[in-house]
């Protein structure tokens, strides 16, 4: 990442040479926009001020801003005010993909309806803590990015919270397979993925050998039907995985072109398909009640 | 993850979701080549995007129903918003709604955005001894003292609200001290030790001579 200064801030340049576009041009001139509606602000607190902030066509990222000022001056009232009315700019948004990201696990009516109200409830909770934190400066700037990766974060917490998800530790699934806990919900762990990694497995001797992925019909199987469930399974992966199962089995890169983009070694792609490959049998061992395997 | 790191993911992943939004289709191989010490956190958004978000009706459901115009006046408060706000009160302490460590806000701030002293000098056109005395952790020159420009460049450098800057010396809006919990507010305990900031100037060996002379200006054009 190439990092210049602007304005005297660090910033990151995401360049597509291909284009001849620099996005610090976009950000710099998205951080002056703010700057100057929230400086065109009425003075703080007056109700021309309030007439202000509650317009609703008022960009969120000054609405932060105004919060940060709110609690920087010690004023709760104001800062709440202001909090609500971002709540109430945000739930119609955040109450949907409360239901939406729920909708694989297949729950009754009722449970999903009491799920989905705790996850929107901890949403809630996690920005308003972040629109209160001043050094997250990026809420300023790019509102929706930052209220999506905080449901990301909530997501990722609550899952795991409600036992939907285990929480794999790199180092526990190495070596403690047999520890792993067994999942509810009904889940699915694509067996085109499994069969796939279990091709990947046989190459393990550390003998040169492309890894193919040679049932095509699996593989259509698994980038179609089965997308959403790959995905929810590659986020329930320690770090190091993740990036190898998507590059391969999402995005369809060889293996060796997936040991370049990521500097590995061809061995360290197939021993993290491997680790891969355990986890996801413990998981679809646990779906059957299979304990034995 | 620090903070720093989530901040540069979020502006990569930030790129990846435009790229999407515009009607491309970025590879994810690409990202995690370009940005390798970010691969897992990439890898883990864009999973998370693709199996949640991308299938969201639009960003802006809240905002403009579809097809509708924006509306005149706010929505309500929902009754699931109402008591989850009420929960999330509940459970967020009173020390996290609290302004910061004033102490060491300006100097916390510079150091997650990965400035030293020197560079936050640079940017403001000062030098590192004045800036030392600025924010460092014992600050020496009266708030009083200090033109705006000063607070306007730190808070363009250290991305913060003016007011927040103001308020680190105790002046918000210079009319509205008493509000302002900043350890300037004591500057009886230290005038002993206190020195103007055009003392500051005048007195700093580091300060070019060319820089000097700029500030002699600004202080004339703001009376100080």
């Amino acid at each position: 990442m190439r990092l210049v200064k602007v304005l005297g801030i660090v910033e990151q340049a995401v360049s597509h040479p291909e284009e001849g576009y620099d996005s610090t041009i976009a950000v710099v001139e998205r951080r002056s926009a703010f700057a100057g509606i929230y400086n065109a602000l009425p003075a703080y607190g007056c109700d021309a001020f309030w007439r202000a902030v509650e317009e609703p066509g008022k960009p969120l990222e000054v609405l932060v801003r105004c919060v940060r000022v709110a609690v920087a001056r010690g004023d709760n009232e104001g800062r709440n005010r202001i909090i609500e009315i971002i709540i109430c700019r945000t739930q119609d948004t955040n109450e949907y993909w409360a239901d939406h990201a729920l909708k694989h696990l297949g729950l009754q009516a009722d449970e999903h309806k009491s799920l989905a109200f705790d996850l929107y409830a901890d949403l809630c909770e996690r920005v308003m803590r972040a629109l209160i934190d001043p050094q997250r400066p990026f809420w300023e700037e790019n509102f929706q990015h930052c209220l999506r990766f905080e449901r990301k974060h909530n997501y990722q917490a609550f899952m795991t919270r409600e036992g939907r998800w285990q929480k794999h530790s790199e180092h526990t699934e190495a070596k403690k397979p047999a520890e792993l806990v067994p999942l509810t919900g009904n889940r699915r762990v694509p067996r085109a993925l499994l069969h796939s990694l279990d091709r990947a497995i046989r190459f393990t001797d550390g003998e040169v050998g492309e890894l193919e992925i040679e049932d095509e019909r699996a593989q259509q199987q698994l980038l179609a039907v089965e997308r959403t469930d790959l995905l929810n399974l590659v986020l329930q992966l320690p770090e190091k995985l993740r990036s190898v199962i998507l590059l391969i089995f999402w995005e369809g890169r060889s293996e060796k072109d997936t040991a370049r983009i990521l500097a590995i070694t061809d061995r360290t792609v197939r021993n993290r398909l491997y680790e891969a490959s355990r986890i996801l049998r413990s998981e679809l061992k646990s779906e059957r009640g299979d304990v034995h395997g | 993850m620090d903070r720093a790191q989530e901040e540069d993911v979020l502006r990569i992943t930030e790129q990846y979701v435009a790229e999407l939004q515009a009607g491309r289709q970025p590879r994810l191989g690409d990202y995690l080549a370009r940005y390798p010490q970010y691969a897992g956190a990439i890898s883990e958004f864009v999973a998370y995007y693709h199996a949640v978000e991308a299938d969201l009706p639009g960003e802006a459901l809240s905002e403009q129903k579809q097809g509708q115009p924006l509306a005149a006046t706010l929505p309500q408060l929902s009754d699931s918003s109402r008591v989850a706000l009420e929960r999330a009160w509940e459970r967020i302490s009173p020390r996290e709604l609290a302004p910061g460590d004033v102490n060491t806000t300006l100097l916390a701030v510079a150091n997650r955005q990965e400035l030293s002293l020197a560079q936050v000098a640079s940017e403001v056109g000062l030098s590192g001894d004045i800036v030392e005395k600025l924010i460092g952790l014992q600050p020496t020159i009266k708030a009083a003292t200090i033109p705006q420009e000063v607070f306007r460049r730190l808070a363009h450098v250290l991305h913060q609200p003016l007011e927040a800057i103001q308020a680190y010396f105790g002046l918000a809006g210079r009319l509205q001290v008493a509000e302002a919990p900043t350890v300037y507010n004591m500057e009886t305990q230290r005038d002993a030790r206190q020195q103007s900031f055009r003392e500051a100037i005048e007195q700093s060996e580091q300060l070019p001579d060319e820089q000097r002379a700029a500030w002699r200006d600004i202080l004339l054009s703001e009376g100080l």
